[in-house]
């Protein structure tokens, strides 16, 4: 068996060296300098690798060797094996390949997350095979993984980096254990490199594992004072990071109510994160009408709170704009389905107190069904935001208690239903608030719910809701960004298929959307509205598949007289999303009050042609400078696709475009700065028929319309969106009938023609093409 | 050995040499080991080690290998133009002076000041002559 020439086992040695220093757990600055003076050819090699690994030995907590067959075998090395709770502690592992295999390194333990699944889109999740996770939650305290690269070039011997969290304090008894990957190994779609390396593991009775009793010594609990500018207690979004990046608590270390999607967690006033002495970056937002504010804070052991002051710019609440999020789910995507089908109410208001939301719909669905239903009442709530499942808590270390605010009051959720993972999610995933029964007559199963939509539009209807369809630019989108364009999308995804069916025929009220590029979204919005009808628009999150970062990415804003409280709140909300102003966006731009010759009304009427004046209040913020380009691997937006205000920055100003609509066509803009301001804004437009009028931010901005009805004409503005429409009717049949079962085809079909027969009376009715 | 996915910016690159370079849109320079192997070289012979440059941004102008020397081994790092065309062939080549095995430290720079994606421009390779000598 060769031994490793001394160069490369050096330069290996100095790699791993730099890298403890760069992660704050630097070798004793005499052996550095030690190991820095051995040069290659300054002394036989042999020598040269005595020297080295005496000097190294007593930093090394793992000895690895791989066989001949490609497995790793670790043992303790003399590192004292000392972590600390909630941090970061890092050593060498020398790694022995005597048969030079060239492979990867996957470390094995993840932490808690190894325990929970959020890969399952069952209505009903598997149980896993054992009666409680509290035990395996118990003992998943300590995460490990690579900070060095893990490959392994096939040298004899080599130095890598590695890392260790604890949960836990006190003494632990753990393992540390690796996988090589086969090198040869065809690649698997379903299984990565990791499993499939671990997996290799299983088929032997041997211990591959390192065990060590570790050493952990005891973070501390940091309250976190967060406060509104005027002082009041509120629920925030808490980012603790270091100077290396690394997210406190750990994401493979966490428990409902945080989350291991998010980089952030959900921390009221006085309420605690548990960090070991060192150094941090600290930000906290509630939302986007608030700039992040970010402190660098030392943490000692005399450290007991953080202050956190937040940074709101703009409060749309006093100007009596309500937020609301129709779109959000607890379970399913990126939440863990197993151990608990989802998270409970406790966390999802938690979430929306944290993102400064009056209103968040959370939307019962496919995964996790017939668990999520439970939680339906037909009514709004506003729980106190407890840890779920306290046992799983214990386990987890999570002894803290939660706290309540005086902002608590503010934000409420409503369980309804989204119809996607039913028979019918082909035509759209039709989003169904405000029910009071949550199932469909006659059935128990969701696989028997109807295989198109209408009949499910007109069961809600009948209850009161109000009804319409979600990520609604999906599948719609034609390679153009012209707005509104005449070119027949495919229907082929999850988009706002049916209501092109359903509107005509008074079975649909809304789509939702503000996530993806804005002409897939709002074209099918704008024909239908340059025919007449008042289909409104929401902005939503769909959180967390479509955004992960948290409620109320997309967001709509609805003016009311006061406050939306109490069970029935989603309904006043509902009402005045109908018949008073409200936009949509990001929430990082507002328009305030749109009105029409001073009047803020959504149904306006005139007796001549003529020129209208057309105001609102505008603000929106945008840092002074753009942000820098983003680091490798990081998006600078909250989505790399989506609604954002910096996509609609001018350049490199400060200024945005303000756009104003009459039936869909730009006439009128100006340049807004996005200075947080509220600026006053007025445009004269001439208007020539009966016509529906906006204005736009995009994208991150769109108002609901007011209708102008000249000498009682209804608005037929459109011969081409008419036509436009009637045309989709038959793409949509072509694209989804295929879908609805034999014995409802025929009812579908009916339904489709008198769709297009409405909009064929509509395109003779318009006066213009 | 797949170090194909290098971190930040590139998808792996479909190619039978032992490196990949990749060059982004502002000439930021990734460079990757690949299934490839590197098989033992004799003693005393240049040999060639094929490098497939994927260029996704039609960058022109030259693109430099540099190397911290090391004993026993010689290289000879030529500076390439890139085209902009999309996939180019390149190469470097290694003589051993003695039997042993090397790690050398390759940086590749894209029109002659700009970095790479972080330090993903920079690859540590270990190569080896005939070591039976040193058994």
């Amino acid at each position: 068996m060769s031994e490793p020439a001394a160069q490369p086992l050096l330069a290996s040695a100095s790699r791993a060296v730099q890298r403890l220093a760069e992660l704050g757990d630097p070798l004793p600055a005499d052996v550095a300098a030690q190991v820095s003076k051995l040069v290659p050819g300054s002394s036989p090699d042999v020598e040269l690798r005595r020297e080295l690994e005496s000097l190294l030995r007593p930093f090394v907590l793992v000895e690895a060797e791989i066989d001949r067959s490609g497995m790793i075998v670790c043992t303790p090395g003399a590192a004292p094996p000392r972590l600390v709770q909630h941090g970061w502690r890092s050593f060498l592992m020398r790694v022995a390949n005597p048969h030079r295999i060239e492979t990867t390194l996957y470390p094995q333990a993840q932490g808690v997350f190894g325990i929970i699944d959020q890969r399952s889109h069952a209505a009903r999740t598997a149980l896993p095979d054992a009666l409680t996770s509290v035990p395996r939650i118990a003992g998943s305290w300590l995460e490990v993984k690579l900070a060095s690269p893990g490959d392994l070039s096939g040298l004899e011997a080599e130095y890598t980096v590695i890392s260790l969290y604890s949960r836990d304090g006190g003494t632990r008894s753990g393992a540390v254990m690796f996988a090589v990957a086969a090198p040869d190994e065809p690649e698997s779609l379903t299984r990565p490199p990791e499993r499939l390396a671990m997996r290799r593991t299983m088929f032997e009775g041997r211990s591959y594992a390192a065990s060590f009793e570790f050493d952990c010594r005891p973070s501390q609990e940091i309250r976190f004072d967060v406060r509104e500018p005027d002082g009041s207690s509120c629920v925030a979004t808490i980012t603790v990071c270091d100077a290396q990046g690394r997210i406190y608590p750990s994401k493979a270390m966490r428990l409902a109510p945080d989350m291991f999607f998010h980089d952030h967690v959900y921390r009221a006033t006085g309420e605690v994160i548990r960090l070991p002495e060192g150094h941090y970056q600290i930000s906290a937002r509630r939302g986007p009408e608030y700039r992040e504010t970010r402190r660098d804070v030392e943490i000692t052991s005399g450290t007991e709170a953080v202050a956190i002051a937040l940074d709101r710019w703009v409060d749309p609440a006093r100007r009596g704009y309500y937020s609301g999020d129709p779109h959000i789910h607890a379970g399913g995507c990126s939440h863990y389905n197993v151990p608990t089908e989802g998270v409970t109410p406790e966390t999802m208001i938690r979430h929306v107190r944290g993102e400064g939301l009056w209103l968040g719909s959370v939307l019962t669905w496919g995964p996790c069904y017939y668990h999520q239903k439970q939680f339906f009442s037909g009514e709004s709530i506003s729980p106190p935001a407890l840890l779920e499942h306290a046992q799983m808590q214990q386990a987890q270390g999570m002894t803290w208690t939660p706290r309540p605010t005086d902002r608590d009051h503010e934000s409420m959720l409503r369980y309804d239903v989204e119809v996607s993972g039913f028979p019918s999610s082909h035509s759209g995933h039709a989003i169904l608030l405000g029910l009071t029964d949550q199932d469909y007559p006659n059935i128990t199963l969701l696989e028997d719910w109807p295989s198109w939509n209408l009949p499910i539009m007109r069961w809600a209807r009948a209850q009161g809701a109000l009804v319409g369809y979600a990520h609604c630019g999906l599948g719609l989108s034609v390679g153009t960004d012209e707005l509104p364009n005449h070119l027949v999308p495919s229907f082929a995804s999850i988009g706002s298929n049916e209501i092109i069916v359903d509107v005509p025929l008074g079975a649909a009220d809304f789509q939702c959307g503000a996530e993806v590029a804005p002409a897939a979204e709002l074209n099918i919005w704008y024909h239908l509205l340059n025919v007449g009808y008042r289909t409104l628009m929401l902005g939503e999150t769909d959180y967390p598949c479509i955004y992960d970062e948290g409620p109320g990415v997309g967001r709509t804003y609805v003016r009311l007289p006061e406050a939306p409280h109490g069970p029935h709140a989603l309904e006043t909300w509902m009402a005045g999303l109908q018949n008073n102003a409200s936009y949509f966006g990001d929430g990082r731009s507002h328009v305030f009050d749109l009105a029409v010759d001073g009047d803020v009304v959504r149904e306006h009427a005139m007796d001549a042609t003529g020129t209208v004046r057309v105001t609102a209040t505008v603000a929106a913020w945008l840092p002074e400078q753009p942000p820098p380009p983003p680091e490798p691997g990081r998006s600078a937006y909250s989505a790399p696709v989506g609604w954002h205000l910096e996509r609609a920055r001018i350049g490199d100003t400060r200024d945005v475009l303000l756009e104003v609509l009459v039936n869909g066509v730009p006439v009128a803009s100006r340049e807004v700065a996005a200075d947080g301001a509220e600026h006053a804004v007025a445009f004269d437009v001439p208007l020539e028929r009966s016509s529906w009028i906006a204005m736009r931010i995009l994208p991150s901005v769109h108002t609901q319309p007011v209708f102008v009805e000249i000498a009682g004409q209804p608005i037929r503005a459109s011969r081409r969106s008419a036509q436009w429409l009637h045309d989709s009717v038959e793409a949509l049949w072509e694209s989804k009938s295929g879908f609805i079962r034999d014995g409802e085809r025929a009812a579908a079909r009916e339904a489709y023609d008198a769709a297009r027969a409405a909009y064929r009376a509509r395109h003779d009715e318009c006066e213009v093409d | 050995m797949n170090h194909g996915e290098p971190a930040g910016c590139c998808a792996p690159v479909e190619t039978t040499a032992p490196i990949s370079v990749t060059v982004n849109p502002e000439a930021r320079v990734n460079v990757a080991r690949t299934r490839a192997r590197l098989g033992p070289m004799s003693v005393g012979d240049w040999h060639t080690v094929d490098v497939t440059i994927v260029n996704d941004g039609y960058v022109t102008g030259p693109l430099a290998i540099e190397a911290e020397p090391v004993p026993g081994v010689e290289l000879d790092l030529p500076v390439h133009q890139l085209t902009g065309e999309h996939r180019q062939d390149g190469m470097f080549r290694v003589r051993f002076g003695v039997p042993t095995a090397a790690d050398i430290t390759l940086t590749f720079r894209a029109l002659g000041a700009l970095g790479g994606l972080a330090t993903h421009s920079t690859i540590h390779l270990l190569l080896r002559s005939d070591t039976r000598a040193l058994a």
